[in-house]
């Protein structure tokens, strides 16, 4: 045999050295670095709000097995946050941080027709469920905690050689098969939910608990081996779901383990029941796997145990370029609906549509209140009044008539506008009553609609809506004028022009109107425009 | 025999000048005002009836809506039974249908209703001269508003305005 010389046992030390000096370097290397900085927010909230509160007791009377005094024992908890992880999901941003007590609480439940049947201890399953604290902040920044016991079944453990905490909160095997049992910080039950195939399938409401007397139960439990956690249920009796919390101190090989390398045997520590149902058969969370029920498709919230499922993602219509910042999901799919039926709303709009996507024009587009049921502003886009106004086709048709017209005016339309929009140095009621008078017009000759002269007199509303019939050929056609083409183009415009001006003038003079503006008789650039490019089919 | 042979001519001449084609005027009938228009876009010629009531009430102005800058309401949102209307013009008409249809000539039908749906207003446009009487107008006029035309509303425009117009529709023969 070779024997080791001064010289080698030197090399070796100094490699020694290297790697250790090495060795937080290497661990930085490969740890995650989404973990503490991610989590500062839920360390503040552990520190400000739960540190302090962390002397809870476990009361150890009563019990019998290995443990056979009365105690009162301190159950500090300590969250280990190297093993934390962080979850992302369409509710919250969380926090889940393994927990180690000074004494290990375990829960364990079954469907039972007695609820003081006698608890069977599964030291497997026991030794293999854990907890974990939740620290969980929704939407609005409101920040919660929860902690968690996953709780396995039998089968589902064996599969996985007897240890399942790679489990997350957000992402639990396809095949889990158990419990997740949710009490509060101060260790007060509120729910369980009963997991199958990794996916939530009931909910049991624990606040209501009732605690049962533990000397009512036969014997306490001993630890044998591979029984079963979840006991055969006949109807029609009554069916209860009893929570055993067992006991045990656990031994833990350093500081920042979160499986305890040895565990005394379990002492049955409370018992708890709900009555579930009575005169029918199990209500669900059988434990073999059986239910047919398809599970939570979306989330369980940690506030209530309640499944709530995210909303689709609305994809938004490409003239949508922004919302106001206030709208609801509701609102935006809303207007994202009104705005993409415009495509087939009439040939009309759908042109316009596909104009502006052609041109890449799009909008921005609220919901608050307003006089009248909805505006456009070349610099502020759509305002509806209402959700019941964006709604409203012809009210998105008519305003979107407006954004029309503001590509095909020179100069826009917005120094026309509203007087009290009108923009500085311009008149305050420069031509409003052209623009508006326009969008009529046009309405009523795409629609059928008698929109200009709803105010007017009997007689003009009459000879209105009789123009308007003929110069559609009775809504068959639209007029085609041509104010720079062939002479008989222009005369054909001049004479279309004049019964236009002449309502325009009659509209305008109309009582109380709104849109009166002393400036007439501008061209009506939308109406030649749109209505040389659409006919009353659509292409 | 004579006074006789006078009374009958007299009654005849009187039945023609009831039944003669409409002309742009005035009329009273059953208590109602007709007023007869004309009206010519290049080359149609459409006469118009507006129907109502009082003195010059065909240039009295419908009230503004209670929101100034109130969209009026449209065709879509204002549901009544126009197969009825019909029906009533029609019937009204029976007997000279098929020479109306030889000239393609139609009868537009205009109604304003109230917000409780009561037709409180109507008027019509002939379109390529039917050869319809004061009488038959009248008549169907008193058919539509008798009650059984009632309208309701969908849409929020509505809400804004005391009398809802519906524009005209056609009948054909």
């Amino acid at each position: 045999m070779k024997k080791f010389t001064s010289p080698t046992i030197f090399f070796g030390m100094l490699c020694l050295l290297l790697v250790y000096s090495c060795k937080k370097q290497i661990g930085d290397i490969f740890s995650d670095p989404s973990k503490p900085e991610g989590l500062q927010w839920a360390k503040e909230y552990y520190a400000q709000h739960l540190q302090q509160q962390n002397s809870f007791s476990v009361k150890l009377s009563g019990s019998k097995g290995t443990l056979t005094t009365t105690d009162l024992k301190n159950n500090k908890k300590t969250p280990v946050w190297t093993k934390a992880s962080e979850g992302i999901t369409f509710q919250y941003t969380f926090a889940e941080i393994p927990l180690r007590y000074a004494h290990k609480i375990t829960p364990t439940l079954a469907l039972s027709k007695n609820p003081d049947e006698r608890p069977v201890a599964n030291p497997e399953v026991i030794d293999a469920s854990f907890d974990r604290l939740i620290i969980y902040k929704d939407k609005n920044g409101k920040i919660g905690q929860r902690i968690i016991s996953y709780i396995p079944d039998e089968a589902y453990l064996k599969k996985h050689k007897g240890n399942i905490s790679h489990n997350r909160i957000n992402q639990m095997d396809k095949d889990f098969f158990g419990y997740v049992h949710y009490k509060d910080w101060e260790g007060k039950a509120l729910f369980a939910i009963r997991v199958e195939n990794g996916k939530a399938v009931k909910r049991y409401n624990l606040a209501n608990n009732v605690k049962r007397g533990i000397s009512n139960l036969a014997q306490s439990a001993k630890p044998s081996g591979s029984k079963v956690m979840v006991l055969p249920v006949d109807p029609p009796d009554c069916i209860y779901l009893v929570t055993w919390d067992w006991y045990q101190d656990c031994y833990y090989a350093s500081e920042e383990a979160t499986t305890p390398t040895y565990c005394d045997p379990v002492v049955i520590y409370n018992v708890e029941s709900i009555l579930i149902s009575c005169n029918e058969p199990s209500g669900g969370g059988s434990g073999d796997g059986g239910s047919s029920d398809p599970g939570c498709p979306g989330l369980i919230m940690f506030e209530t145990g309640e499944c709530v499922v995210e909303e689709p993602e609305v994809t938004l219509d490409s003239l949508i370029k922004q919302f106001c910042d206030n709208l609801t999901a509701d609102q935006k799919a809303i207007i994202n609906t009104s705005v993409t039926a415009l495509k087939t709303f009439n040939c009309a709009t759908k042109y316009i549509y596909e104009k502006f996507k052609t041109e890449n024009r799009s909008f921005k587009f609220c919901i608050s209140a307003q006089d009248g049921n909805a505006s456009y502003g070349f610099t502020k886009g759509f305002n509806f009044g209402s959700d019941l106004a964006a709604a409203q086709m012809n009210i998105v048709e008519h305003e979107f008539y407006h954004a029309f017209q503001q590509t095909v005016y020179p100069g826009g339309i917005e120094q026309y506008g509203r007087p009290e929009n009108a923009p500085p140095n311009t008149l305050p009621n420069a031509g409003f009553v052209n623009t508006e008078f326009e969008q009529m017009v046009m309405n009523d000759m795409i629609n059928g609609n008698y929109l200009a002269f709803t105010n007017g007199t009997p007689s003009q509303k009459d000879l209105y809506e009789d123009w308007v019939k003929a110069v559609t050929n009775n809504y068959s056609t639209y007029p085609k004028l041509k104010p720079e083409g062939t002479p008989t183009e222009v005369a054909e415009y001049n004479n279309f022009m004049t019964s236009y001006n002449s309502f325009l003038a009659a509209f305008n003079a109309l009582p109380n109107n709104p849109y009166h503006s002393t400036a007439l008789n501008m061209q009506p650039y939308a109406i030649v425009n749109l209505f040389n490019h659409i006919n009353r089919t659509c292409p | 025999m004579k006074t006789l042979i006078h009374i009958l001519l007299i009654s005849l001449s009187y039945s023609c000048w009831t039944q003669k084609p409409l002309k742009v005027g005035r009329y009273e009938l059953d208590g109602k005002t007709f007023v007869v228009k004309k009206h010519t876009f290049g080359e149609k010629t459409i006469i118009s009836i507006l129907v109502g009531i009082g003195e010059n009430f065909e240039n009295k102005n419908y009230p503004p809506p209670q929101n100034k800058y109130a969209s009026p309401p449209v065709k879509r949102d204002i549901h009544f039974d126009t197969t009825l209307v019909k029906e009533i013009v029609l019937k009204t008409l029976s007997k000279k249908q098929a020479s109306f249809k030889a000239r393609n000539a139609f009868l537009s039908v205009s109604l304003t209703f109230k917000r409780d749906g009561k037709v409180e207003r109507t008027s019509y446009s002939l379109h390529n001269q039917p050869n319809i009487t004061l009488e038959e107008i009248a008549s169907i006029d008193k058919k539509i508003k008798a009650g059984s035309i009632k309208a309701t509303f969908t849409g929020i425009e509505y809400l804004d305005y005391q009398y809802i117009h519906y524009p005209s529709f056609d009948v054909f023969f």
